[in-house]
């Protein structure tokens, strides 16, 4: 039996990833740890999580560093003004542990150019995490009428992106993982 | 979060330099770990050895008749592994178990042998760990064969008396491999003084 990976989300609000992650994950293999802003508020995610998954193994918590000090997984869901600042503080329990980075190509079809440029500028300010970038858009079938969401993950540390794919998959969220080969690899 | 790992090192009279200390620091993952949860379970491949920075951990194996027998207990300052697994990539015959909400640092196979290549001062850290580890090893190993329970509670009481009062006494007797209600003889003999 393998151990549970704890994964923390930071943070746990609006139509993201790591809200779709939170309401939907069905397996055991994995604890979340919930960062949500003001969470005392009427507007509460959290009880829309828990009477999706009564028995879930999921907790909120008040503190970045500490959830993402507990976390195998951090999964990262803030707004880029914020991005820098949380980085910062979570960069000394960082090391080692897989980074799950949500670009929202929603917008348009290329990536935010900033979001693009935080992505790789991440690889620089937490050089010893596994980084993994995940590209979450949105297309739109006219003839349908509906909206088809794609899910891309990519990553240079080929057991991240297994691990990444495991809990995406586990959440019911469709993958197509797409690891470039790059020259300065380590797997 | 690396203070008593680096006070670890100095007290073995090695001593880092500034910048050996900041790259030592990138080989590690820091864990929080909770009371009751577990950092390795039996039959799983050891992937990380760890350093206790804070709390009580233990390690153990449970046999057929689904009696735990405790191995090794770690708290601050200690490392605790199951070695053979860690370094053959078998699966592992203990678990371990954290007793105490603690504060972790996981090092793991690649980044050992990397942070040994990159710190050359480390491996003298780690021949003098190993050797300190071996004594202990062949002590407890010897004392089990050679010493009647009594004096093995009075050489854990004299040597670790920490682990003594931190621990419950059914895990005391675990350890030193007899029952409770011996320990509890033991216990109460020592306090009347005889």
């Amino acid at each position: 039996m393998a151990l549970k990976k704890t994964v923390a989300i930071i943070e746990a609000n609006g139509e993201g990833i790591g809200f779709s992650i939170a309401k939907n994950l069905d397996s055991p293999d994995f604890r979340l740890l919930l960062l949500v802003p003001g969470f005392d508020n009427i507007n509460n995610p959290y009880e829309e999580i828990k009477a999706n998954r009564p028995g879930a193994d999921i907790e909120l918590v008040q503190c970045a560093v500490d959830a993402c000090w507990e976390a195998d997984i951090i999964l990262l869901n803030v707004a880029s003004p914020l991005e820098k600042e949380i980085v910062k503080k979570i960069k000394q329990v960082a090391t080692g542990k897989i980074i799950i980075y949500i670009i929202n190509e929603t917008v348009s079809i290329f990536p935010n150019d900033d979001q693009m440029i935080y992505a790789i500028n991440l690889k620089t300010v937490l050089p010893h995490s596994k980084i993994v970038t995940v590209y979450h858009s949105f297309s739109q079938n006219h003839q349908v009428g509906e909206k088809k969401e794609t899910v891309k993950i990519d990553s240079e540390n080929a057991e991240a992106l297994q691990t990444v794919n495991l809990l995406l998959s586990a959440a019911g969220i469709n993958v197509t993982v797409k690891q470039e080969k790059r020259s300065f690899s380590y797997e | 979060m690396y203070e008593v790992l680096l006070n670890n090192i100095k007290q073995k009279e090695v001593e880092l330099t500034k910048t050996e200390q900041e790259k030592l620091k990138t080989f590690f993952i820091p864990k929080k770990i909770r009371k009751k949860q577990f950092l390795l379970q039996e039959g799983d491949v050891c992937l990380n050895t760890t350093f206790v920075e804070k709390g009580l951990l233990r390690s153990y194996s449970i046999d057929e008749k689904g009696n735990e027998h405790i191995v090794q207990f770690a708290l601050e300052d200690w490392w605790i592994a199951d070695i053979y697994s860690f370094f053959t990539g078998e699966p592992s015959s203990y678990s371990i178990e954290a007793m105490e909400n603690s504060e972790l640092l996981m090092i793991n196979r690649n980044s050992y042998e990397d942070m040994l290549y990159s710190i050359p001062k480390m491996e003298r850290f780690l021949r003098l760990l190993v050797q300190n580890s071996l004594i202990a090893t062949q002590r407890r190993l010897s004392g089990k064969i050679t010493l009647s329970a009594e004096e093995n509670y009075r050489n854990l009481v004299a040597g670790c008396n920490n682990i003594v009062q931190r621990v419950p006494q059914h895990m005391i007797a675990s350890y030193l491999g007899i029952t409770p209600e011996t320990l509890s003889r033991i216990r109460k003999q020592m306090s009347t003084g005889k």
